[in-house]
């Protein structure tokens, strides 16, 4: 822990952390110093020199320091306009305003020094009003916001200049416009016309604040520039969130084979934007650039492999296999077959769970001994599934196929088969433990497409921070979230910028996990892109609720619209097994005793998981009445007529749809 | 006792913030701690002292993959 010291600024005495720059020093007492190379959103360099203090110490030594890269270590008397100071930096903003008259920042520093002209013109004197003044902010820039290393200085002297290697545009840069936005003179422009923007500078400066927020606080945040969405792996498993064994438990000791660190450490040597959004700096994405294959068509080939992310390590870990280089390939194979890494991993997992029920055996599955963690069996099975053989056939149907070919064929407990299926409305849960989570059960079963979290994320909002107590609560989050994800997915924006970085201050804002501050750059992006007028909450909400009550009716007419559609399989609410409630029995008991007021003393634990089940699926009953109310819905899930008036989209062949559900 | 994120955990004398979090088990760190609605800056998790009877809110800001 940083000591604090107290120091003397021009006479004032201020207390600082050991090792604060001193120019952080001087801003926090109120007093300003010239600066030029200088930039909040950087680390200092020390180059231009206008920030120069002298400094006295303990034994009266005194000396010229640039005060923007000085540590702080001891008691100093700082003193920042002294005469030899003043004089120091008047000399230097004369040689500035001799080498570069007309840039404007320039002339305001050799105002504030008091120059008004200079003896310094020579043959190097450059008029342009927007020259590069060689302040390397750009160069710092290009380093620290994409942890790119395009920009630099080439030639010595008074050959000086900024350049890409050997003079080219370099292939690395990724038109992240950082150096543009920490530019002082305008030396560097970004020509803005892609797709012909209404407001490109209004895009851009929000964007620059997002590539700013990235530099400075990514690594005490979320890491996304190091690991990507990876990250939440071990924060998922320290929380008891991450699906191990199909959903049957949130952590398990062999999950740490795969944390982060692992693929960082050993695998990853790519970090880029991978065709999502080019310039954006949190590149996120991160790739294997070497893997070799142990299995399938390409055995032996050294490929790119683009992940995995965080849903896919999360799917090896539900299929029990903590392997990193299963996982490798795992995420490989489902990207060069076309099959979702989530849909196909939920659905191993149900079979895992069937194969070691006995529910299916090596009969059914061809010889696949497929127990949770045969990493090499789920090799081969993502292999017939890709072609049509064997298992794989079957396997590839989903979930909900197999449910009924169990039932029907094999004589299976449908009930059982139907609390551990992890899918609703024919699609796979994503990878996210939520029977702790009432909003989430919400999230997951109530969204329109079916149980992916594209909708809402509420699980820590929810289950940890507990910011949501009541159904009317919930509600609101469940009427929100999915309306404002809704809305910035329809016009191609990522959600990692909104979320996965917050603002320094985002704890300041009223309703901080909106994170607004975020919200509001949406809106103006959205502006920017279309020239429309001012965006609001109410305005994003009414476009979606459009959208989303027309998604709504859609669903309706597919035959997935109702009430009975929007409920999850029991796995997702609680303990389906024996296993599972002792797994986390302490937990369990305390809310029986608690919540429900029975004393589970005494009960069996099949009596107990009933009176769990009992409590918590009349819970979720309850969540979706105050969700359907929210919503301007029926009690059946049905939009009402009413609601649609609101949102101006009753129009008759949409009326004469939800009408016979109205009642 | 102390009430954490409305969960009730034994006080002991002498309990900082960092044991607070260790208690609960909080690793994430996108998080944000006031204690009887007074925010608390990271730096000082190691020095404050939490009183008996406290209540604190450690506000995760977490939203998923």
């Amino acid at each position: 822990m940083p000591e604090k010291i107290k120091i003397t600024i021009d006479d004032k005495t201020v207390e600082i952390k050991q090792d604060t720059f001193l120019l952080d020093a001087i801003t926090q007492a109120g007093i300003e110093v010239p600066t030029l190379c200088y930039h909040k959103d950087l680390s200092p360099s020390g180059s231009c020199r206008l920030c120069v203090c002298e400094i006295e110490d303990k034994r009266g030594k005194k000396k010229l320091v640039t005060s923007c890269n000085y540590p702080v270590r001891d008691e100093i008397k700082v003193s920042t306009a002294s005469e030899k100071v003043l004089k120091h930096r008047k000399i230097l903003a004369e040689m500035y305003l001799g080498r570069w008259p007309n840039v404007k920042v320039v002339q305001e520093i050799a105002t504030v020094c008091g120059v008004t002209e200079s003896r310094f013109a020579s043959e190097l004197t450059d008029d342009n009003e927007h020259a590069c003044i060689l302040c390397g902010r750009c160069v710092r820039a290009c380093r620290e916001f994409p942890l790119e290393n395009v920009l630099d200085f080439a030639g010595r002297g008074i050959l000086r200049h900024l350049t890409m290697p050997f003079g080219e545009v370099d292939r690395h840069c990724i038109g992240c416009s950082s150096c543009a936005y920490v530019c002082p003179t305008g030396a560097i422009r970004i020509v803005d016309d892609f797709n012909h923007p209404v407001d490109p500078r209004k895009i851009r400066d929000h964007g620059m604040k997002v590539n700013a927020e990235m530099a400075r606080l990514d690594d005490s945040q979320c890491c996304m520039r190091q690991v990507g969405t990876s990250n939440i792996v071990e924060v998922m498993d320290k929380y008891d969130l991450l699906p191990c064994h199909n959903y049957k438990f949130g952590s398990l000791p062999d999950a740490k084979n795969i944390y982060s660190n692992v693929f960082r450490d050993n695998y990853w040597d790519r970090g880029m934007a991978d065709g999502c959004w080019p310039g954006c700096s949190m590149a996120c994405a991160k790739a294997a650039s070497s893997f070799e294959l142990k299995t399938g068509p390409y055995q032996g080939q050294k490929v790119c492999v683009d992940g995995p992310e965080y849903e896919t390590i999360a799917g090896a870990a539900n299929m029990g296999c903590f392997d990193p280089e299963f996982t490798i390939e795992f995420n490989f194979y489902c990207d060069t077959y076309g099959i979702d890494v989530i849909s196909a991993a939920t659905t191993i997992a149900f079979a895992m769970e069937a194969f070691e029920n006995g529910v299916i055996n090596t009969h059914h599955t061809g010889g696949l001994e497929l127990n949770f963690g045969a990493c090499d069996e789920v090799l081969e099975l993502l292999h017939q599934m890709a072609l049509g053989e064997g298992f794989g056939v079957d396997v590839g149907q989903g979930i909900k196929w197999l449910k009924n070919k169990w039932t029907a064929e094999y004589n299976a407990d449908a009930q059982f088969l139907n609390d551990i299926g992890m899918e609703v409305k024919g699609l796979e849960v994503s990878e996210y433990v939520t029977k702790e989570s009432l909003a989430q059960q919400g999230g997951y079963a109530m969204a329109i497409k079916g149980p992916q979290h594209d909708e809402a994320w509420l699980i820590f909002m929810d289950m940890v921070n507990r910011q949501i107590p009541t159904f009317q609560d919930k509600a609101e989050a469940l009427f929100y979230f999915p309306l404002w994800r809704t809305w910035f997915g329809l016009f191609g924006l990522c959600k990692i910028l909104w979320n996965d970085i917050v603002p320094a201050d985002n704890r300041l804002e009223k309703e901080s996990q909106k994170v607004p501050g975020h919200v509001r750059n949406y809106f103006r992006y959205v502006e920017g892109m279309l020239g429309i007028d001012q965006m609001d909450e109410q305005k994003m909400l009414d476009q979606s609720a459009r959208v989303y009550n027309l998604q709504r009716i859609m669903s309706l007419m597919l035959g997935c619209g109702q009430r009975s559609d929007d409920y999850p399989p029991y796995r997702l609410v609680g303990p389906v097994t024996a296993e599972e409630y002792e797994s986390r029995r302490d937990r369990y008991d305390s809310q029986i005793s608690e919540l429900i007021h029975i004393n589970p003393q005494g009960k069996s634990t099949q009596e107990k998981i009933k009176i769990l089940r009992q409590y918590r699926q009349h819970q979720y009953e309850q969540l979706m009445d105050a969700v359907y109310k929210r919503r301007g819905w029926t009690p059946n899930g049905i939009p009402t007529i009413a609601r649609l008036k609101e949102l101006g989209i009753d129009l008759p062949e949409l009326v004469e749809i939800v009408k016979p559900y109205q009642a | 006792m102390i009430t954490v994120n409305s969960n009730k955990i034994d006080w002991r004398e002498g309990m900082t913030v960092a044991d607070v979090l260790a208690e609960m088990k909080y690793t994430y760190a996108v998080i944000t701690v006031s204690v009887d609605g007074k925010f608390v800056p990271q730096d000082d998790y190691d020095s404050f002292v939490v009183e008996d009877g406290c209540d604190i809110m450690v506000i995760h800001f977490s939203q998923g993959g």
